[in-house]
């Protein structure tokens, strides 16, 4: 399933931006991974919303992104379905409203949400998204527990750990990762459909994302299941991919800033060639225009 | 030794002794609310200097429900929610342990059922590690700390904006101090004992210096701090604390430079006077003058 980047670019719009929504009536069943015993991944593939981890036992339940604010009673109806309590944390992995969306519904219900410092700055105030203007989200929906370097839960038997090891996909990315299950979520830093989509507005960067791979990477074995922003799971060789192809870009663009190169002529070497195909290949020469945007600061390269 | 100074002698004292003490009965602690700023309060014993509830209890109240720092002696503790009664009917949501000595968290079994308790990593490894003559962690199981920040977090709860920071090696291997931002107070546990000499047990005066320097750089004139033990201060008896120990700290590296024995260094009758102010029962001034010159006096 190939997710184009405009499709994606949809899905990612600011909270506050109301997308087509399900009627109740007509609500979509949300598929479901058990990944081990207590911790499921929840989604529902080509609606833009992001996976959703739904981990929960005897400390009760905490979910790791929340899908858009359109899902709440799909949400809600596989939490039940899979005989979880209603949840006491929801964490965000990013500000983006289709992993935040969930928050204030979630809260109203006793939730306590939990995000990077800077989740909590892009959801309490208004601001624009490359053009587009959004307003502050309700209180409700704001974090209320943020971390600058990330925290540790001891719940249902393991020591989740939830921190942002850099600024990749945006300024306020945080990764979770359950040691005993070996399960990484990784947010948008790493997806498995579309390119990656480094959000230059809101904060995050090339080499950021390559620190976050690198964090990621350091946690993981042969038998580590990753949970992507969006797509299907994944294992440790996919973030090696991963990683191998944004390290190239980078290469490729700080070697052909220093030559003074310009992004068309860096673009023309087909640095990416081994990962470009006739799907993808629009979005590639966006993500590699991107890598370029974030290292040379220069936001009109294209 | 001046009796003035005894303040906390008998809490002091528990720092070293094992949980088993730290069970003491309630008898005879009756607890008081002093109120800081804005909705958050202070909670100690009538008896202060002469208490043995424990140290200083942080109480912010509001519709989000209760965060308290700290959580007394175990006896204590149980005494805290009827004392909370009086000022809201929210439950206590968050306890934050500012560090692993039983007299701050021998009470947090009273909120484990319903709180998140919030202390730094190494706090949770020193209450949760087994004993290897008795085969017990210091604190029980349920009473462990659930919530682990080893830099800084943020709670934004009941209109107050809750800071945690985690400052290596200071009265222990991991302290946290708590900054109310609204209500313009920090609260330091046994980093800061008030008008008495520091205390350092697994961490150091270094630690104990940059702390105290990064957290007057963070208050302002109105800022309240609270101690772990003994009454509330202004920033001026906190700023003296810290010249106090630079003061001792310099003296201690001028010996030991120039090749002076502690007890040479005591011959200074006016260092000995200048420092005498802040002996207490547990602390006199030979003893904290033998332990900064132990710790290599200025780094």
């Amino acid at each position: 399933m190939i997710y184009h980047q405009l499709a994606l670019v949809g899905a990612l719009l600011a909270p506050s931006i109301a997308m087509g929504q399900p009627a109740p009536a007509d609500m979509p069943v949300m598929q479901r991974v058990q990944l081990a015993p207590g911790l499921i991944v929840l989604s529902l593939p080509d609606t833009g919303n992001g996976n959703v981890a739904l981990f929960y036992g005897p400390d009760g339940t905490l979910l790791g992104d929340g899908g858009t604010k359109d899902i709440d009673a799909a949400l809600v109806a596989a939490i039940a379905a899979a005989g979880a309590p209603p949840p006491r944390y929801i964490v965000n992995t990013h500000w983006h409203g289709d992993h935040s969306g969930g928050n204030k519904a979630f809260a109203e219900r006793g939730a306590l949400v939990l995000a990077h410092d800077n989740v909590r700055e892009k959801l309490a105030n208004a601001g624009d998204w490359y053009g587009t203007p959004y307003d502050a989200e309700p209180p409700a929906a704001h974090p209320a527990l943020t971390w600058t370097d990330g925290i540790t839960l001891r719940m249902n038997g393991e020591e989740l750990r939830i921190f942002h090891p850099g600024a990749g996909h945006t300024a306020g990315d945080s990764i979770l990762f359950w040691p005993n299950a070996n399960v990484i979520q990784m947010g948008d830093t790493f997806n498995t459909v579309g390119t990656p989509f480094i959000d230059i507005r809101s904060g995050g960067g090339a080499k950021g994302l390559r620190t976050v791979l690198d964090h990621a990477l350091s946690l993981s074995n042969g038998a580590t299941r990753v949970i992507p922003g969006h797509g299907p799971i994944a294992a440790q060789s996919d973030l090696i991919d991963r990683r191998a192809m944004l390290d190239t870009a980078i290469t490729a663009v700080e070697a052909g800033i220093t030559a003074q190169r310009s992004l068309a002529a860096i673009t023309a070497d087909r640095p990416l060639a081994k990962w470009i195909s006739a799907d993808n290949e629009a979005d590639m020469r966006r993500f590699l225009r991107d890598v370029y945007r974030s290292i040379s600061g220069d936001m009109t390269a294209s | 030794m001046r009796k003035s100074r005894l303040a906390g002698l008998a809490a002091l004292s528990l720092i070293l002794t094992t949980s088993a003490a730290a069970q003491g009965g309630a008898d005879g602690i009756k607890l008081q609310i002093r109120p800081v700023r804005g909705n958050l309060y202070m909670i100690d014993d009538v008896k202060g200097k002469d208490s043995n509830a424990g140290g200083n209890v942080g109480a912010l109240v509001g519709d989000d429900g209760v965060i308290l720092v700290d959580a007394m002696v175990a006896g204590a503790g149980q005494k805290i929610p009827a004392t909370l009664a009086t000022l809201t009917d929210r439950p206590v949501r968050f306890v934050i342990n500012t560090h692993p000595h039983p007299d701050h968290f021998g009470g947090l079994g009273v909120f484990a059922p319903t709180a998140i308790i919030i202390a730094h990593p190494n706090n949770f490894r020193a209450v949760s590690a087994l004993d290897d003559a008795t085969g017990k962690s210091a604190a029980p199981k349920a009473a462990w700390p659930n919530l682990l920040v080893a830099g800084a977090m943020t709670l934004h709860r009941n209109g107050e904006v809750v800071d945690i920071r985690h400052y290596p090696r200071a009265h222990t291997s991991g302290d946290l101090v708590v900054f109310f931002r609204n209500a313009n107070a920090v609260q330091l546990g046994d980093t800061y004992f008030a008008g008495m000499f520091p205390f350092v047990d697994d961490g150091h005066y270094d630690g104990v210096v940059a702390l105290m320097e990064d957290v007057l750089a963070r208050s302002n004139a109105d800022t309240l701090f609270i101690p772990g033990h003994g009454p509330m201060t202004g920033r001026a008896e906190y700023a003296a604390m810290l010249a106090m120990l630079k003061d001792a700290r310099a003296a201690v590296a001028d010996a030991i430079a120039r090749g002076a024995t502690v007890k040479q260094l005591m011959a200074d009758a006016r260092l000995m006077a200048r420092l005498e102010p802040w002996s207490h029962g547990y602390i006199d001034t030979e003893a904290f003058l033998s332990r900064l010159y132990a710790a290599g006096g200025q780094a």
